[in-house]
């Protein structure tokens, strides 16, 4: 595995579970994911990370097809501060035209209440929507208010926020 | 191995670029304006293009423009980087042929992540 293919998987980790690998640490994630990539056909961890950055999108869009005229939802569970379920539905938006009627909800839920609040207020700083979006993308689902981007009420309004924490504390 | 020219009129930003761009796997050629970007292309077409928007004697949109008409001046990947962040501008450097646009100011995450959405990673 490559430096950058650790921080991106200690990265996911972080986000997803609050646990913090060290960099010393890192045949934690060899230990564990080498078993998992040898059981899924691949022969280092390196192509399965690749195979699931390829995919996700490609996942989506299976789904999409196969629910014909029910609606399809989506739940971005660990979504942060809400990238993830922002690029989905942008990219449901793109694909839009192939698939007449489509109904997509897609549900974003995180133990942080704060990062969720983020994530609704559809607010990005101009660093963080130089990550990961193409800039086509940026001109035309965000406007730009001051300093800030936000994301536009048609990508917004396909979206919705859960605290997964309080339901379960309930 | 394949070149990226860095058109910048500053020589901190080229240099900080530069180092950026070895890292990931490109010679790194510069340029201080459009026209002296235009003579460089001229001679030998790089692979990639840094360009920087407001720049002396020639700007980053103009010189865009005038190598998309230069034999083989539709090859080359453009990204522009500059601190003009408004949604028109960006629409404008899109339009008239760049494949991505960098806001100042920049680290090395955004370019790479900017150079793997151009297809150049």
């Amino acid at each position: 595995m490559t430096l950058d293919e650790i921080s991106v998987l200690a990265e996911l980790v972080r986000r997803r579970s609050g646990v913090v690998i060290d960099r010393d640490k890192t045949y934690l994630i060899e230990t564990r994911l080498a078993p998992v990539a040898r059981r899924e056909g691949f022969t280092t961890i390196s192509e399965l990370i690749g195979e699931l950055q390829a995919r996700r999108n490609e996942t989506l869009m299976w789904a999409v097809a196969k629910a014909r005229s029910a609606p399809v939802r989506i739940w971005s569970l660990g979504c942060s501060t809400g990238q993830e379920p922002y690029s989905l539905a942008m990219l449901v938006e793109e694909e839009r035209g192939h698939y007449p009627g489509l109904k997509v909800e897609i549900f974003g839920g995180d133990l942080s209440e704060r990062c969720l609040e983020k994530a609704s207020s559809g607010l990005y700083t101009q660093f963080e929507v130089q990550r990961g979006l193409p800039a086509r993308l940026l001109v035309k689902y965000f406007d730009k208010i001051d300093d800030a981007w936000v994301l536009s009420p048609r990508i917004r309004q396909a979206l919705f926020f859960h605290p997964s924490s309080r339901r379960q504390a309930a | 191995m394949r070149t990226c020219l860095v058109v910048d009129d500053s020589r901190v930003i080229r240099k900080v670029a530069r180092r950026i761009l070895e890292e990931i796997g490109f010679d790194v050629a510069e340029a201080s304006d459009g026209m002296e970007a235009l003579a460089w292309c001229r001679t030998d077409m790089p692979h990639a293009i840094l360009l920087d928007w407001n720049m002396p004697v020639m700007n980053g949109l103009e010189f865009l423009q005038q190598l998309r008409r230069q034999p083989g001046g539709d090859a080359p990947v453009v990204v522009f980087c500059t601190v003009e962040n408004d949604p028109d501008h960006i629409a404008r450097a899109l339009g008239a042929g760049a494949a991505e646009y960098i806001m100042k100011p920049f680290d090395s995450d955004i370019i790479e992540s900017k150079f793997v959405e151009a297809g150049l990673l």
